[in-house]
């Protein structure tokens, strides 16, 4: 008999458990149902976590952040969206080089001293904070807006005196102009929704918002996923629909909530290590991958399409699967520059970049390909036998895996594998978006090859197989003399650099700029080589005087809808 | 268009490339078992918002005690202690808008799940792999109640407007492609074993 239908009466209150509809006396009568029955325990707690698997309550309710600051680690745990009740602790690092070091730093007491000053400076701390509090409740306060004209109400926290607004929440019945402090005119149109935070910075919820005489302003206007600094022009904000959309002054500069990607190798460190800028998964570098003058930066890596030529950049820490930095939820993209030899035989694959397990559903691929067979899960449905391509591999649930092809075949566009091996450095970029379905491969800034999925896709991603820079992490079939597969195994023929994975697609907007970036010597970002970490925030110049839709999500830009 | 530099950056002297090797550890092990990790707190919290909540207090203490978890050890039984305490005293402090399982049997279901989860460890983490696999090869009206419930996020509520069912039947299909996925996760077990 199935579980589900010998515990029956535990499913159908855990169906209310998981719809937020349980009433007490259910609870009871499930205690009962639990009581002294340790397998029916394990039932409910199984039958809950899938509820709570499948609504990615966590990916989708939580923002985790680690990060290092000077000798702190930081954790933040906060909900994601606009709550704002983050949790963070800060410990600090005593650095340990040995169990020794360990085991003698417990057993060490503190000195009374010690004790005495970290009572002095919590004092201290407590009596800051206090003044701190004082000025702030005084300058907010302080802190008003002038209503030229329009009729606001409060929503949360605000104070309307006479003709002057204050720090709060507030809703705009009928169209308004405010006048800050520094004589920036702020238009909101009606039904808008905005926080004044203080002298300088504003979250529209809702609405729009249209900012002039801004020439010497420093205001900040918050979205939902990104913040925009006057920085001496105007601009304006639109969130009406679901589609953010900023006009442009002249300077206006756009911070977005995320751009980072999860690793990114430069390969720009000379260590024994390829360092990750962006995150923890530091490659080990086989020997036959061979440090060589950077496509961009001071470094890259030359690999001999020999089986040892590889950099095993590790699981991410992924156990299960969608478990691990290799994980994603949103979507993902895949980057890298390359100067590629791809020999095209028959059969032949250049790994860009693989990470995979054995049971192959968590793959995910970019390489050159040359298909000896016809494939059925190569899309678009085409004849790819004996033709080189570029391919991107991704499982989706309800597709299966699926590798999308960009035939180097000239046609409609497209490069050709001679185009791409013309001594240069090209770009290549994959990207699948989650909530629009839609997979790419860019080549040199632009979209050359795109499939439609139905809106929603999820894929299956992290888990514990490894991924490899320039090679595939599986043990290829063994020898037979004319296995041309194992001969040229996986191993990429030729320079790479510059590797970026990103928990989410960069928008088109976005892989053409990292392209206008590099050919400019600097990094994707705009930044110039550098063997430090990414930084944490970026500030993005925008086109001036444009009109630019943003990426919900991110709050990249997505495209230019025109020029004003 | 040219990117500048961060607003908030730090000199470079002060940055390392290198989290302490405990961190490291704990962002692996935590990030590995955070989903079922939150399962577990729900299942005691029976709703989102305090389970939420339960959850973020838990990965706080996950966090301040790293030092103290002994590597090699089972980092989820180690996890599971912590948030059942952090359970009992959001129970606590709120106990006058909280559901949940009386405090006598609270005691018990953790006594058994932690024998359980030492008994089945292999099998657990199967189950979320296989899980995934039975979502493939849903039937399709199944399939499209998946994608929109638990894909798009729409509530029952959304999709009985939108399909002109009823709420009840919009709920009761849920309930259906739940149970689906159970036992197909079951029997994916027993032909895995």
């Amino acid at each position: 008999m199935k579980a589900t239908d010998e515990y029956q009466a535990i499913r159908n209150i855990a169906d209310a458990i998981c719809e937020e509809q349980v009433t007490q006396e259910q609870i009871t009568e499930l205690e009962q149902l639990l009581k002294g029955n340790p397998e029916a325990k394990r039932f409910y707690l199984d039958y809950i976590g899938i509820h709570t698997y499948l609504s990615s309550a966590v990916q989708n309710n939580m923002e985790f952040v680690y990060r290092r600051i000077q000798t702190a680690e930081e954790f933040i745990v906060r909900p994601s969206g606009d709550q704002l009740t983050p949790r963070a602790d800060i410990s600090e690092i005593t650095p340990f080089n040995s169990s020794l070091d360990r085991q003698s730093s417990k057993t060490k007491k503190t000195p009374f001293i010690f004790l005495w000053l970290g009572g002095l400076l919590l004092i201290l701390s407590l009596v800051s904070m206090m003044l701190m509090w004082f000025i702030n409740n005084k300058d907010s306060h302080k802190f008003r807006a002038r209503i030229i004209n329009g009729n606001i109400s409060i929503i949360n926290s605000g104070h309307i005196d006479a003709s002057y607004l204050y720090v709060g929440e507030y809703e705009v019945k009928q169209d308004a102009l405010l006048k800050l402090t520094n004589d920036e005119n702020i238009h909101l149109v009606k039904n808008s929704t905005f926080k004044l935070i203080n002298n300088n910075e504003i979250l529209l919820k809702q609405g729009l918002i249209l900012i002039n005489n801004a020439t010497d302003s420093d205001l900040i206007v918050h979205g939902p996923s990104f913040s925009l600094e006057a920085n001496g022009s105007d601009f304006s904000l639109d969130l009406r629909s679901s589609k953010p959309i900023v006009s442009t002054g002249e300077k206006t500069i756009l911070l977005p909530n995320r751009w980072r990607p999860i690793h990114y190798w430069s390969f720009d460190h000379q260590t024994d290590r390829a360092i990750d800028s962006a995150g923890l998964a530091h490659g080990i570098i086989s020997f036959r991958a061979t440090r060589t003058k950077g496509l961009v930066g001071q470094g890259a890596f030359k690999f001999d399409n020999s089986f040892d030529a590889r950099i095993d950049v590790g699981s991410g820490g992924g156990t299960v699967p969608s478990s691990g930095t290799f994980a994603v939820t949103d979507g993902v993209t895949i980057e890298a520059i390359v100067k590629p030899e791809f020999s095209a035989n028959i059969g032949d694959m250049d790994q860009i970049f693989r990470k995979d397990q054995s049971d192959k559903d968590l793959r995910v691929l970019l390489s050159f390909q040359q298909d000896k067979h016809h494939k059925s899960y190569l899309m678009p449905d085409g004849d790819y036998k004996n033709k080189e391509s570029l391919s991107f591999g991704l499982y989706l649930l309800g597709q299966g895996y699926q590798e999308l092809k960009l035939p180097l075949d000239g046609l409609e566009g497209r490069p050709t594998l001679a185009d791409l091996k013309d001594g240069n450095t090209h770009h290549i970029v994959a990207t699948y978006n989650v909530k629009t379905g839609l997979k790419a491969i860019y080549v040199d800034g632009v979209e050359h090859a795109a499939y439609q999925y139905p809106a929603g896709s999820k894929m299956l991603s992290g888990g514990a197989g490894t991924a490899n820079i320039g090679n595939s992490p599986n043990i290829p079939a063994p020898i037979r003399p004319t296995d041309v597969r194992y001969a040229n195994n996986e191993a990429f023929s030729g320079v790479i650099d510059e590797v970026a994975f990103y928990n989410f697609a960069l928008p088109e907007f976005m892989v053409r700029q990292h392209t206008e970036n590099i050919n400019l010597g600097n990094n994707y970002f705009g930044l110039l080589p550098s063997l430090e970490k990414l930084p944490e925030k970026i500030e993005l110049k925008l086109p001036p005087n444009s009109s630019i839709e943003l990426e919900p999500l991110t709050g990249l830009p997505k495209q230019v809808k025109y020029k004003n | 268009m040219s990117s500048k530099q961060v607003l908030s950056e730090l000199p470079s002297s002060a940055q390392s490339t290198k989290m302490s090797s405990s961190t490291s550890m704990f962002i692996e092990l935590f990030e590995a078992d955070k989903n079922r990790l939150y399962a577990y707190i729900y299942a005691y919290m029976m709703d989102r918002t305090a389970a939420d909540d339960v959850f973020q207090e838990t990965s706080m203490v996950l966090w301040q005690n790293k030092e103290k978890f002994e590597p090699g050890t089972n980092f989820s039984k180690w996890a599971n202690g912590i948030a059942f305490n952090r359970v009992r005293e959001y129970r606590y402090k709120n106990k006058k808008y909280v559901l949940g399982f009386n405090d006598d049997f609270l005691q018990e279901f953790s006594e058994d799940i932690f024998i359980s989860e030492t008994k089945h460890i292999k099998t657990q983490e199967k189950k979320w792999k296989y899980l995934a696999q039975c979502c493939a090869q849903l039937p399709d009206p199944l399939q499209h109640i998946y994608q929109d419930f638990y894909v798009k996020n729409l509530k029952a509520q959304q999709l009985a407007d939108e399909t002109g069912r009823s709420i009840y039947a919009i709920r009761k299909a849920i309930r259906k492609l739940r149970q689906k996925l159970y036992d197909c996760v079951e029997n994916s077990l027993k032909v895995g074993s």
